[in-house]
């Protein structure tokens, strides 16, 4: 490139410097010889009309004529023109006889015209002029030629040069700047030339690399004019063959046996015969994407396929089982018993039960078929079938492989399983249906006694019916048809209302009244029980405000919280806000448990209790009797009150064995300073026989239903203007045949 | 033998000598010549001097002018120079010597086609000047000059401010007619429609009714006129020879002096000092 530039550089001032030299000579010069030929010719011209003037005279007086001076200076004078000019008339002798002459600067042009007397030459005429200003132009035109050449020269070669040295500068910088990202490139890049080696074949000749192929790929600069086939051990000759027929660009992956590496080379014509290949190492990438494959289709637990892979290889045993005509059929796993393990000795311990599963499953099926684990404790089998019966054989088979005993962390477990069976193409016949049936079946599984299933059609009108109602549910929440009714607790000693127990109901639009029976399970199992369970909370809460506000004697308000909304929501924040919000004194709140939520987790509950009890809300235990009914948690948890279970009171007057219950129960409450309420009551003589025994409240339709919150209002009302008129002096005043005091109902139906 | 030649040689010429017989050259020579004004007076004065003089014969070329004349008399080419003017130093120097002859008037002369008499000192200037250009005829006024060496243009360049102006002015006029000698000039204005000269009254007198002598200022230019004054142009005649000059010429320069000669000069218009 340097040398092309001097090259350029000499060529362009060779170029300006001859342009320069002929406009700073050429003009001059050829001013000067037009200036000095016009001279000439005038000088010519003029002397050869002086000189026959001057003849003239001469022939006029030959003997004396040269004594007439004055004439013929005279003569001499005789001019056409103002140019200063000298004209001496010369005797043969060379004797000056006379002259006329101006002012004239030297040098001088001159030329001398032979004077005659009838063709005898008697005298010389010598014209002169001067050159002075002749040269004076030519130096003129020739400094103002030099300026212009000058500038010309500038023009000719500085302009383009210094145009020139820019686009080398550009050029060089450019070179530089793709030189260091040549240099820098994470990918090793060698550059050939192709030389032909006959026919259209070529072969190419390695020019140049970059460092990156240096040090990654192992080219030395010793290569540099190989065959591309010396190379590597020939490694790139694939290359080499791909590029015959000159394609345009040629992608290709090439693996080094012995280094275990991948790379890929990309190679494409650089133009003037120039192949530049490109070489990645993407064994670390395709290592890369391997593990993102596998966590993207397996589970990265038990190795096992994940859901996204599963329903790809089921599409294809779909396709093989539709060409073969036969049956595919998909086995839902999901594990008994599995929870519990989970919960109580922990995620380790669970994935290690996973893992043996799917050890346990992988064992047992065929190579043929495919398993998957879905998540959680679900696998799923799916194996194509000649008939059904193979299918059950095939479940029997997994729950056996399934049953043994299973050894965690130093203890024996045992996991069992449910299966749902769904049939190809019975059953559907597109991996989500086909899934999603044997799911449902699976859930009919659950039954006890049943250990795998088959799915039907009813199973999944029952499961849509469940997802449409969990749908209402949801838009109930959302358009408020949920309401409360409130029952009341007596006192059983005065007969005064104590209490009332918010209950929730929903008025549906399509069902019209809705009892919590119908919906409470399925909203504690999708998890809706949550945002119910606090607007029950917070709208007693209100509502407890607004009667106090509106001059109600002040009653507790009994909450029921599920379990589920006990364990998964933030129930303390929950009331804390309830109570900022409302206002309500919380030691008028009251929440009641079931006593199987207080055991799933003895820790959480203890604390979570303890704080409610911190913010002085009471906490009674619900339905007591049914559940696990431990004393230990009795004696631990800050409980406040019993609610014995409807279905003790029920016949408690008639069955000793239910008496006996409920005497113990009353007893241990007793015992433990617990206030104890009855519900359910429904007669006299339950209400008699439980205040005798000790019951603090009583509850039921003996006293009151369910009430509206005008028609509780309206029963407080009430209440309060009978007591403060003495009516209703004592509950044993109003019974109705016991010797017991009990408190009265008010009203037996409303 | 070079030796031989030559005395060989030396006696013939010696005896050329004797045997030669003797020519008519025993006669004089006298070369006279110079300006024109003046030799047209000197022809007939020559022609009466011959007359009485034999032995002298006078030669008169076409007439050379004052300068050349002088230089010509220096040079012994001539014997009598009639000058226009006195000599310069320089000319003296070189052995020449001057007597005063006479004055002859500088006279306006016209073509003969131009029918004025007269004009004044003013109108001539005019004419020179080119302001004037034509002659109430409707002539067109054509000048004739001399050269600007010439004793005659020095003449007229003297008779008035007006006419050295005028003068000067006609000189840097492009293709003016121009008379080198005094004939010439002559010749012009008589050839010449319009033409208009200021020259010797002597020219004229030569040759009668050639051309038109007109008045200056009301004044014809005369003998008379200028012998008494009333006419101020005048141009003196001067006679030039060497201090070596033939008998002939102090003889010639006598009868120019001699009452006929005076006689003579007046009547071809040189007004001799002493004429009556």
């Amino acid at each position: 490139m340097n040398r092309h530039s001097q090259s350029i550089r000499r060529s362009t001032t060779l170029t300006a410097g001859i342009l320069s030299a002929v406009l700073t000579v050429v003009p001059p010069a050829i001013y000067f010889v037009m200036a000095f030929s016009h001279m000439t010719g005038v000088i010519e011209t003029e002397g050869e009309i002086n000189a026959r003037v001057v003849g003239t005279l001469v022939v006029a007086n030959p003997k004396m004529w040269e004594f007439e001076e004055l004439r013929l200076k005279e003569l001499l004078a005789r001019r056409s023109t103002d140019t200063a000019e000298t004209r001496v008339l010369y005797n043969l002798k060379g004797q000056v006889i006379a002259e006329s002459s101006d002012q004239v600067l030297r040098p001088l042009l001159s030329q001398a015209f032979p004077v005659y007397d009838a063709g005898h030459q008697v005298a010389n005429l010598v014209v002169s002029r001067s050159l002075a200003p002749t040269l004076m132009v030519t130096t003129l035109l020739f400094c103002l030629g030099a300026l212009a050449a000058g500038f010309t020269f500038f023009r000719l070669r500085t302009v383009p040069l210094r145009a020139i040295e820019n686009a080398y500068r550009n050029l060089k910088q450019s070179e530089e700047k793709y030189r260091s990202v040549y240099e820098s490139l994470n990918e090793g890049l060698a550059l050939y030339r192709t030389i032909p080696v006959g026919g259209a074949e070529i072969d190419l000749v390695l020019a140049d690399i970059n460092p990156t192929a240096v040090s990654v790929f192992g080219f030395g600069r010793d290569d540099i004019g190989k065959s591309i086939l010396q190379l590597q051990g020939g490694l790139f000759a694939p290359v080499r063959e791909a590029l015959q027929g000159a394609p345009a660009e040629v992608s290709l992956e090439l693996t080094q046996e012995g280094a275990g590496r991948v790379f890929t080379v990309n190679a494409f014509a650089m133009g003037d015969g120039m192949v530049a290949t490109l070489l990645e190492d993407v064994t670390e990438k395709k290592r890369s994407a391997e593990q993102l494959e596998n966590l993207a289709y397996y589970d990265s637990l038990t190795g096992l396929l994940n859901r996204r892979m599963l329903l790809d290889r089921m599409e294809h045993t779909l396709g093989t089982a539709q060409r073969d005509g036969i049956k595919m059929a998909t086995l839902f796993f999901d594990l008994n018993g599995f929870k519990p393990i989970n919960d109580t000795m922990g995620h380790e311990a669970g994935d290690q039960i996973l893992i043996e599963v799917a050890r346990r499953l992988k064992s047992s099926v065929r190579k043929k078929d495919t398993l998957a684990r879905l998540g959680g404790d679900e696998f799923v089998v799916v194996a194509t079938l000649d008939t059904e019966d193979n299918a059950s054989c095939i479940a029997q088979n997994l729950l056996r492989k399934l049953a043994p005993v299973y050894e965690v962390g130093g203890r024996e477990v045992f996991v069992g399983a449910s299966i749902g069976i769904s049939i190809y193409p019975d059953d559907g016949t597109a991996p989500e249906t086909l899934l999603k049936n044997a799911d449902i079946a699976m859930y009919n599984a659950k039954k006890p006694g049943i250990e795998f299933c088959f799915y039907s059609a009813q199973m999944n009108q029952k499961l849509q019916e469940r997802t449409r109602l969990e749908f209402e549910l949801w838009m109930a929440l959302e358009r408020e048809e949920f309401f409360l009714e409130y029952q009341p607790i007596m006192d059983a000693r005065t007969g005064r209302i104590a209490a009332v127990e918010a209950l929730v109901r929903w008025m549906s639009p399509e069902k019209g009244r809705v009892m919590p029976d119908s919906f409470i399970p399925l909203a504690e199992a999708t998890g809706i029980i949550v945002p119910l369970g606090e607007w029950v909370l917070k709208t007693a809460c209100t509502k407890l405000r607004q009667w106090l506000d509106a001059g109600c004697l002040p009653i507790r308000m009994s909450v029921n919280i599920s379990g589920c909304h006990f364990m998964r929501s933030e129930l303390c924040r929950m009331v804390e806000e309830a109570a900022e919000q409302t206002g309500v004194d919380l030691g008028l709140l009251e929440l009641e448990l079931t006593e199987t939520c207080l055991v799933k987790d003895v820790e959480e509950t203890a604390a979570k209790l303890w704080y409610l009890k911190g913010l002085n809300v009471s906490i009674g235990i619900d339905d007591f009797g049914t559940g696990y009914s431990s004393l230990q948690y009795l004696k631990n948890f800050p409980i406040d009150h019993l609610k014995i279970d409807r279905a003790f009171i029920k016949n408690v007057c008639e069955l000793p064995d239910e008496r006996a219950i409920v005497e113990a129960i009353i007893g241990i409450a007793k015992a433990m300073e617990l206030h104890v309420i009855a519900e359910g009551v429904e007669t006299l003589e339950q209400a008699q026989y439980l205040a005798h025994r000790g019951c603090d409240e009583l509850q039921g339709y003996y006293y009151h239903r369910p009430l509206s919150e005008e028609r509780l209002l309206e029963v407080l009302r009430e209440e309060r203007e009978r007591f403060e008129q003495g009516t209703v002096g004592g509950a044993c005043e109003a019974g109705a045949g016991g010797g017991a005091d009990v408190a009265a109902p008010v009203a037996v139906m409303e | 033998m070079a030796s031989f030649v030559k005395a060989a040689l030396a006696v013939t010429a010696v005896l050329a000598t004797f045997v030669s017989p003797p020519t008519s050259s025993a006669a004089e020579t006298l070369r006279i010549n110079g300006t024109g004004a003046g030799l047209v007076v000197v022809k007939p004065l020559a022609e009466a001097f011959q007359k009485e003089n034999r032995g002298i014969v006078i030669e008169m070329e076409k007439s050379l002018g004052s300068s050349a004349a002088i230089k010509a008399v220096s040079r012994n080419a001539l014997d009598l120079a009639i000058s226009g003017r006195t000599l310069k130093p320089a000319e003296s120097a070189e052995g020449l010597v001057q007597q005063e002859w006479g004055k002859t008037p500088m006279a306006v002369l016209a073509n003969r086609g131009v029918r004025s008499k007269g004009v004044t000192l003013k109108e001539l200037a005019a004419m020179y000047a080119g302001s004037s250009a034509k002659w109430p005829g409707g002539e067109l006024v054509r000048v004739v000059l001399r050269p600007n060496e010439d004793t005659d243009t020095k003449l007229t360049r003297s008779m008035s401010p007006e006419m050295d102006r005028g003068v000067g002015a006609a000189q840097g006029r492009k293709d003016m007619l121009l008379g080198i000698t005094d004939n010439e000039a002559f010749e012009s204005l008589k050839k010449t429609e319009g033409a208009v000269a200021v020259m010797a009254l002597s020219l004229a007198l030569a040759e009668p009714n050639s051309v038109n002598v007109l008045k200056l200022d009301g004044v014809l230019p005369s003998v008379a006129n200028a012998a008494s004054g009333k006419y101020r142009f005048v141009k003196d005649m001067h006679l030039v020879m060497r201090k070596d000059a033939p008998a002939a010429v102090a003889k010639f320069v006598k009868f120019l002096n001699s009452k006929k000669g005076r006689s003579i000069a007046a009547k071809y218009g040189l007004v001799v000092p002493g004429t009556k």
